[in-house]
């Protein structure tokens, strides 16, 4: 991991090989519902990928690692909480599937360096940043409206973020 | 979700990277925070502040004010500084239950020592000298609260919210370790009211711009890469 903090990527990439067995088993054991199981594990390595710096190579590795894939776990398991809680409110009150989908979020919450700086960016990175940002998408649906996977879609949108964290300091 | 996307995640994720620097340590931020008080102190003192009173140290109610404040101040920072980082469960629990055992030592003493007071008919002190206290807090506290702050902007803390509002209470707390050992007003009740509880009330107010400033430090920095 320190290798990786460095800028290596290679090291990285052997790392993150090595750690995926362990994460889904660990992932696999805490979580109930196994086709979310992927899902989870992608996250817990985007989680990873940000939380990387605040790792400290004096620090045992595990219970950093692990510390990360747990907070994945309980988000994943509050956030279905939450579309169960939705979902059965709105067949309570009977309401239906709109047969249309809802419009986009109205454009007058962004300022204006954050709209030309999504105009800036590559058509697939925007489309990904705008589902979910937004449109309030999930990954899933965002992913299923554009037709790719969800991972695909995460990598886009993380890319789509870094640059436009980039256009907006730069 | 298909176990070939995954990795396919991991090779975009190792391709991306790029080098970061380590966040600091824990012991090191929590020395900083101290340094800082201890600084803000000197400086307190050498601007004409009260002097710390040496007469009061065989007061038992004084000393287990000053000992609860200390520790809470301590536990609440360890909290906070704890909370940025994962992995660092234990050391939250035991913040936080030192920050617990603190105020409960603070407060019980506080409570105590009003319980045993003579009564004094009219306060002579009013209301003055208990906001003068607390503001004396409040200004000492804040600096070490705004190094926590920083810290747990570059850090990925769970709940943000929750560490800043720690952070504030520990920079409180040393702050009114400061003001308790060289307040010049006497009284039990005044103890309790401005110097015990000062950290939790003052928190209270102070917590709301720290996070608001915590959140935009954070979403300045947004990750490392």
């Amino acid at each position: 991991m320190a290798a990786a903090q460095a800028g290596d990527s290679a090291c990285y990439q052997k790392l993150l090989t090595e750690l995926l067995p362990h994460v889904r088993r660990f992932v696999g054991r805490r979580l109930g519902d196994p086709s979310a199981m992927e899902d989870v594990v992608q996250n817990v390595f985007v989680s990873l990928h940000r939380a990387r710096h605040t790792y400290r190579a004096e620090r045992p590795f595990g219970p950093w690692l692990f510390s990360i894939a747990r907070n994945a776990t309980t988000d994943q398991r509050r956030a279905r909480a939450r579309r169960v809680g939705r979902e059965l409110s709105l067949e309570a009150d009977g309401v239906r599937e709109p047969s249309v989908p809802p419009p986009a979020a109205p454009d007058r919450a962004l300022s204006p360096e954050l709209v030309r700086a999504l105009e800036e960016l590559p058509d697939s990175q925007r489309e990904a940043v705008e589902l979910i940002h937004l449109e309030e998408l999930s990954v899933a649906e965002a992913a299923a409206r554009v037709g790719i996977s969800k991972s695909a879609l995460k990598v886009r949108a993380h890319r789509g973020y870094r640059a436009l964290r980039a256009r907006l300091e730069g | 979700m298909s176990t070939q996307s995954t990795e396919q995640l991991l090779s975009e994720l190792a391709r991306d990277l790029t080098p970061v620097r380590p966040i600091a340590r824990l012991r090191s931020v929590l020395l900083g925070a101290a340094a800082i008080w201890l600084l803000a102190s000197l400086v307190h003192w050498a601007l004409g502040a009260p002097r710390p009173r040496t007469g009061a140290w065989g007061d038992p109610a004084f000393v287990a004010i000053l000992v609860g404040l200390a520790l809470t101040g301590a536990g609440a920072l360890l909290t906070a500084v704890a909370a940025a980082v994962p992995g660092r469960d234990a050391a939250v629990r035991k913040g936080r239950g030192a920050t617990l055992a603190g105020a409960l030592l603070a407060f019980g003493a506080g409570a105590w020592a009003v319980a045993l007071a003579e009564p004094q008919g009219t306060p002579a002190s009013g209301f003055g000298p208990g906001l003068s206290c607390a503001l004396r807090a409040s200004a000492l506290g804040v600096l070490p609260a705004l190094l926590l702050c920083a810290f747990l902007a570059r850090g990925v803390a769970q709940r943000l919210s929750l560490a800043v509002v720690f952070a504030a209470v520990g920079g409180l707390a040393l702050g009114a370790v400061t003001v308790h050992t060289s307040c010049p007003y006497g009284g039990a009740l005044h103890a309790l009211l401005a110097h015990a509880l000062t950290p939790f009330v003052a928190a209270l107010w102070l917590a709301l711009p720290l996070v608001g400033l915590t959140r935009s430090w954070a979403g300045r920095r947004s990750g490392p890469d």
